[in-house]
């Protein structure tokens, strides 16, 4: 058996006995800490349906949300699992190392039986960090400039995060009838904070030039409340998903037989 | 209007295959003495140049030039069902249906496909200047590009004077071929310049393995960070690829 401590709460033991495994789950899980546990074990569930997985070597994961997912030596899903918010009960009964998840609003009981245990780790992770499943703003922006035909045919980009008073304007270029054109990029859902966003941008603009730039908000959805504030103010809104931006960066290091052609 | 008679359908079946790797919606142009298409996948990566000559046809009787589109994966989808040791007959008819017409001892079965509306694409010829150029049995090259799908998404493919090689490397490990000068499988080796590229394997496999089933002997031409063309031999007609590189992977 070995084990390791730093300043947060961090555990590695290997090869410990059922009784060191159950001092240190059980500790783990009342303090919400992430645990692995590799072992061999026998799975029961109960629930909706109900199921046996006879013994065999596996990676248990126990996160700090009270989920809990069984994974085998192969394949990319769990086994088994349960999510969030169930409730843990551990016991050392007959040799063997129980752990007991239970969800209430289902009634769904899993059961995890160890016969031995390989790897247990305790862990305390801190991720506050976005998940951007696609692509970010900047990515959006990267990818209209890399293919302009994503926000119009025509559009011929002229600069991007140009700074004016207000803040850095995420793209400018002119349209196909060379129309000077300001669009701001949003990832997620164009809300009538990013309207009046690109309202003080155009502001910006001298008097002159005001009446002649079109405004348009490029976002996946366009916000329940904002359609009309759009309209009013005058601006286009152009439905962009981050997933499109994405796929075009990821072509843009692909070269296109088009670029070879007589 | 036309009426073929197609002497070898597994070769025929082969062919159509190959080309439907690449494209979905082939602009076919038939005259009176070869089918041809030239097309590009609808990503624009790769590109394939086909010919087809009335030799290959135990009957070939065509009116006049014709356009014929035709939606790849349908054609081979009916011809999956023609079976070996049946006669098998391929007509345009007056209101613009494919006929497919397979016949075995007094026994006719036949399929009616849709033409599609003929787009108006010219692909013009790539415009590049090949370094190196080797022939190599395709067999080597399909078993070398099996290898490398092992470990990578993509393939690197080189040609000197001293020989050929195709490698890829990643995470899991790295795969390589190479093939001195003088090996057996490489008929002939030219190279002005070293000469290397990189490719997505996908689209590579796609077409040296649908290729190889009629094809003994590819010729590979290559420019360091150019399109590689494929010429796979075959014993009647033409049958060219490009395919775009990969550029910092």
């Amino acid at each position: 058996m070995g084990s390791c401590l730093d300043k947060r709460d961090k555990i590695v033991l290997s090869n410990p006995s059922l009784d060191e495994a159950y001092i240190a789950i059980k500790s783990g899980i009342s303090k919400r800490l992430n645990l692995v546990i590799i072992g061999k074990c026998v799975v029961d569930y109960e629930g909706r349906a109900s199921s046996k997985l006879e013994a065999g070597e596996r990676i248990v994961l126990l996160k700090s949300d009270g989920s809990i997912q069984i994974h085998r030596p192969k394949e990319s899903m769990p086994v088994n699992w349960q999510p969030p918010g169930a409730l843990f009960k551990t016991k050392l009964e007959k040799d063997r190392l129980h752990i007991r998840a239970y969800r209430k609003t289902k009634r769904e009981v899993l059961e995890v039986e160890f016969i031995y245990i390989l790897v247990v780790i305790l862990i305390d992770l801190t991720d506050d960090a976005e998940f951007n499943l696609y692509a970010s703003e900047e990515d959006m922006k990267r990818a209209i400039l890399y293919e302009p035909s994503l926000l119009e045919e025509g559009f011929k980009p002229l600069t991007s995060e140009k700074k004016v008073k207000s803040g850095f304007i995420d793209i400018v270029g002119f349209d196909k009838n060379n129309v000077l054109t300001v669009a701001e990029i949003k990832k997620d859902m164009v809300n009538r904070d990013a309207i009046l966003q690109l309202k003080r941008y155009i502001d910006s603009f001298n008097l002159a030039e005001k009446g002649k730039i079109r405004g348009i908000l490029i976002a996946p959805r366009l916000g329940k409340d904002s359609q009309r504030l759009l309209s009013t103010l005058g601006f286009e809104f152009k439905r962009l998903s981050p997933q499109i931006c994405a796929e075009i960066l990821k072509k843009k290091r692909r070269k296109l037989m088009t670029e070879f052609l007589i | 209007m036309f009426d073929f008679e197609v002497s070898s359908i597994e070769s025929f079946r082969n062919l159509v295959k190959a080309l439907s790797v690449i494209v979905e919606r082939g602009n076919f142009l038939v005259d009176e003495s070869q089918i041809k298409l030239v097309a590009m996948d609808p990503s624009h990566v790769a590109m394939v140049d086909f010919e087809l000559p009335k030799e290959f046809f135990k009957r070939y009787l065509l009116d006049e030039e014709t356009k014929l589109t035709l939606n790849i994966n349908e054609l081979l989808k009916f011809l999956d069902r023609v079976e070996k040791d049946e006669q098998l007959e391929i007509k345009l008819d007056k209101e613009n249906m494919l006929l497919i017409q397979c016949k075995r001892g007094g026994h006719t079965r036949r399929f009616l496909m849709p033409v599609l509306e003929p787009v108006d694409e010219e692909v013009p010829s790539p415009n590049i200047f090949f370094k190196s150029r080797a022939r190599m049995l395709t067999q080597s090259l399909r078993k070398a590009i099996r290898d490398a799908s092992l470990v990578s998404e993509h393939v690197k493919l080189e040609i000197t004077n001293s020989g050929v090689k195709i490698s890829a490397a990643g995470d899991m490990g790295s795969a390589s071929s190479l093939w001195e000068k003088g090996a057996d499988d490489i008929i002939e080796l030219k190279s002005e310049e070293d000469s290397n590229a990189t490719f997505t394997l996908s689209y590579l496999q796609d077409i040296v393995n649908t290729a190889s089933v009629s094809s003994e002997v590819a010729q590979l031409e290559l420019s360091t960070d150019m399109p590689i063309k494929m010429s796979f031999e075959l014993p009647q007609g033409r049958l060219v690829y490009y395919l775009a590189p990969c550029i910092g992977v």
